[in-house]
């Protein structure tokens, strides 16, 4: 059964948008694309906890926002933490919420330290799923060497070997096989694009898009590239 | 030729934090109600979003309401629903499609899923609703795509009759019919109000080695349907190798090498194709296609039309050179509008060029630079064009540096900018961000002051002169207008009543070909059957 802290910490993760606010309008939209109606309200983001990076914390806090409620009926004044996913951008903005508590200083310093927790459980996720996890120096970049290109979904891959320094988790060589996207297009315009000379704490995993040999790896995800003063942290978080 | 153009950088208010390259941008009028346009580009949002304007494209807000992350998408309306197609997953080379459906954008509900597919790549909609006969108000939905799910991965339309049924029924129907083991990932349909639908598809030659690559030798094929769809598109066969599908232009160097993105500008290139049938009633023989392919060092869009439903193909009436990304569309005037983008300049200090040239006749061409940025990133693989009525409505993407110079014609921006400094400012206005890859839209009018002088003596000579005709004594072979010498203060309402007498005459014209379409439909239809 999971705790009220795991319940939190996967709350925080399924919204991108987590924040306390005052309710100033009931069935109201400040949104013109959205119809005011029942289940709407304008609230007052009297602090924010985590945004989306198209707005900010900073971006969203001082805002009046409209929200679709996904339960409840809260009153005038009322003072919500709201756990919300995008709806609609527009010259407002307007979010669908996920949940809301009533906002208390117990409840807020709770939903805090989520968010907070939020990149390291991330990264710690990264790291349980990697085979390999060196710390290193790419040595050079080139063409790669697994066929590659053949639709408009392709990684097209580049191929960068990277001198391993220090193995952190599972068994490296000297040297390490990384092929990394170069495909600005959707899903691969977010991943690592390695660079020669490049020092840094590679989180890696075999390459599965092309089913290429199983000495080539991946860095897919933007945390799979981590700066070496991340070193310590990540060997805590390392499990073998 | 009198035109209004309005240019929007589609990118919300709310949004000027943004920093993405949202390319690839396309977009979809409502035909019931044109105010309402939907748009779609990559935006890295997830829940994934549709781009909204209720007013026209003066104003545009972006709605997460694609339940799936968007891998390639694009969205079309009918009178009764919003369609998207999207690939939702990455599964090897390309991904599972979705079609979703929604009857109200505005909603905040999510859009439903009604159709899936296993592998494909690029799925492309488009849509109808039926006007008439037993099916009226029915939504055709034509799905098309690359599959990549068979060892021949080839050229597919899933296509459904009622988008609207309470369980949506698809039917998968493959246009390759020749030895080609692969076709280029755009499929493009299109529809006209009749029944008939038109396909256009890139047939790659040549294994070993499998194209894509850089020496891809492509021909294009134009497929068609005289029964929305319910006939396999096998109506057109070509007279050379009696395959189903009309080979327009063959031999040709597509350049299809998808990874390289300074093919031309930023972008990749080899996939670039179009097609528009003309909408009016009679007019169903009437089709466009736009291709790209590699001419020497350049890589050139051709345009090139039919009259006689596909069977046989005009010259080239349009060569651009250095152009990609085309979009074909023809409006209720029978004027056509091709949407492409053109490099110019020298390597390191290249421009996009984001044109719209207009034809009534295929010979004469007026061209409307509606932006001209620096080549900075990607800014996708195709554009949108749609007509509705007069008008032509668009969307490309392309570098968003608030700099008027830009934009010959001007431009509006929602996000947060200062002209003067050509600065992007985010969401609370004072801090500079960089630019990026912005989606914009445009519509383009076309003679408003007549459209709307002629209702004013529309129902005046309706009355007095037009009821008295004879239809059926009408001979007119040519019609030829001048001015009728009238001059000074009536001059204005003269020449006002002169455009509503050619315009009623163009009508009852159009009625006398209607006939002779159907007789040549007649005709065709003993053709296929021989």
């Amino acid at each position: 059964m999971a705790t009220e802290s795991e319940r939190l910490d996967k709350l925080v993760e399924e919204s991108s948008y987590v924040f306390k606010a005052t309710v100033t309008q009931l069935n109201a939209s400040n949104e013109p694309a959205v119809r005011p109606g029942p289940g709407m309200v304008v609230a007052h983001v009297d602090e924010a906890f985590r945004a989306s990076p198209s707005v900010g914390v900073g971006g969203l806090r001082g805002r009046e926002v409209t929200m679709l409620l996904a339960g409840g009926a809260p009153a005038l004044g009322d003072k919500l933490l709201v756990f919300a996913r995008e709806w609609l951008y527009g010259t407002q903005i307007a979010l669908r919420e996920i949940d809301h508590v009533k906002a208390t200083a117990t409840a807020e310093r709770e939903v805090i330290e989520a968010v907070e927790r939020l990149p390291t459980r991330h990264l710690e996720a990264r790291l349980d799923g990697a085979v390999l996890v060196v710390e290193g120096e790419v040595e050079r970049v080139g063409p790669s060497p697994v066929p590659d290109g053949m639709t408009l979904r392709s990684p097209n891959y580049h191929h960068a070997i990277v001198r391993v320094e220090s193995t952190l988790k599972g068994k490296a060589g000297e040297r390490v096989d990384v092929l990394f996207p170069t495909n600005p297009a959707p899903p691969w315009r977010t991943a690592p694009r390695l660079k020669a000379h490049q020092t840094a704490i590679f989180i890696l995993r075999h390459e599965a898009a092309l089913q290429a040999p199983r000495h080539f790896m991946t860095a897919l995800d933007p945390n799979d590239v981590q700066p070496r003063d991340m070193l310590r942290k990540i060997k805590t978080l390392v499990k073998e | 030729m009198t035109m209004k153009i309005r240019l929007v950088n589609m990118i919300p208010q709310s949004q000027s934090n943004e920093t993405n390259d949202d390319s690839e941008a396309n977009v979809a009028v409502d035909p019931a109600n044109p105010h309402i346009i939907g748009g779609t580009a990559f935006t890295n949002q997830f829940p994934n979003v549709i781009f909204l304007s209720n007013d026209g494209g003066d104003t545009w807000a972006e709605a997460g309401i694609v339940p799936a992350a968007a891998f390639d998408y694009n969205a079309k309306f009918t009178r009764n629903a919003l369609y998207c197609g999207d690939i939702v997953a990455l599964v090897g080379n390309g991904g599972p499609l979705a079609v979703f459906s929604t009857t109200n954008p505005f909603s905040g509900a999510s859009m439903g899923q009604i159709d899936t597919e296993p592998i494909i790549d690029q799925p492309w909609m488009a849509v109808e609703t039926v006007r008439k006969g037993s099916d009226a108000g029915k939504d055709r939905i034509y799905a098309a795509y690359t599959n990549w799910n068979a060892v021949t991965s080839v050229a597919t339309i899933d296509v459904c009759q009622d988008g609207t049924a309470s369980v949506p029924v698809f039917n998968s129907i493959t246009l390759e019919n020749r030895s080609a083991t692969r076709n280029a990932p755009s499929v493009r349909p299109a529809i006209h109000p009749d029944g008939i639908v038109y396909a256009a598809y890139f047939d790659w030659r040549g294994t070993p080695p499998p194209p894509p690559s850089s020496s891809a030798i492509a021909d294009v094929v134009v497929a068609r349907d005289d029964n929305w769809g319910l006939d396999g598109f096998q109506d057109l066969v070509d007279p050379n190798d009696g395959h189903f599908g009309v080979r327009v232009a063959t031999g040709f160097n597509a350049n299809a090498n998808f990874s390289n993105f300074t093919a031309l500008g930023a972008n990749r290139i080899g996939t670039d194709l179009a097609l528009a049938v003309d909408p009016r009633r009679g007019h169903n023989r009437r089709v466009w296609v736009a291709w790209c392919d590699m001419q020497g060092t350049s890589y050139t869009l051709h345009v090139r039309r039919s009259t006689d439903h596909g069977k046989t193909w005009s010259a080239e009436l349009l060569t651009v050179p250095n152009a990609m990304g085309p979009g074909l569309a023809v409006n209720i005037d029978g004027r056509v509008g091709v949407l492409y983008q053109q490099v110019t300049g020298p390597a390191g200090a290249q421009r996009w060029g984001h044109h719209v040239q207009f034809t009534r006749n295929g010979v004469d061409w007026d061209d409307v630079l509606l932006a001209n940025t620096a080549v900075t990133n990607w800014t996708g693989d195709y554009n949108g064009l749609e007509a509705h009525g007069r008008h032509f409505y668009g969307t490309f993407a392309t570098d968003n540096t608030p700099d008027l110079a830009n934009f010959p014609h001007g431009v509006r921006y929602q996000r947060n900018v200062n002209f003067a400094t050509k600065q992007l400012f985010d969401i609370s206005g004072t801090i500079v961000i960089p630019t990026s890859i912005d989606p914009f839209f445009f519509k383009i009018s076309h003679e408003k002051e007549e459209e709307e002088g002629e209702q004013e003596a529309f129902g005046e000579f309706e009355r007095l002169e037009i009821k008295g005709l004879k239809y059926e004594k009408l001979e007119i072979k040519e019609l030829k207008f001048a001015r009728s010498g009238e001059r000074g203060k009536d001059e204005h309402e003269s020449h006002g009543k002169l455009r509503a007498v050619s315009r009623l005459l163009r009508r009852i014209v159009a009625g006398l070909h209607d006939d002779d379409d159907r007789d040549e439909d007649n005709d065709r239809d003993k053709d296929d059957s021989d």
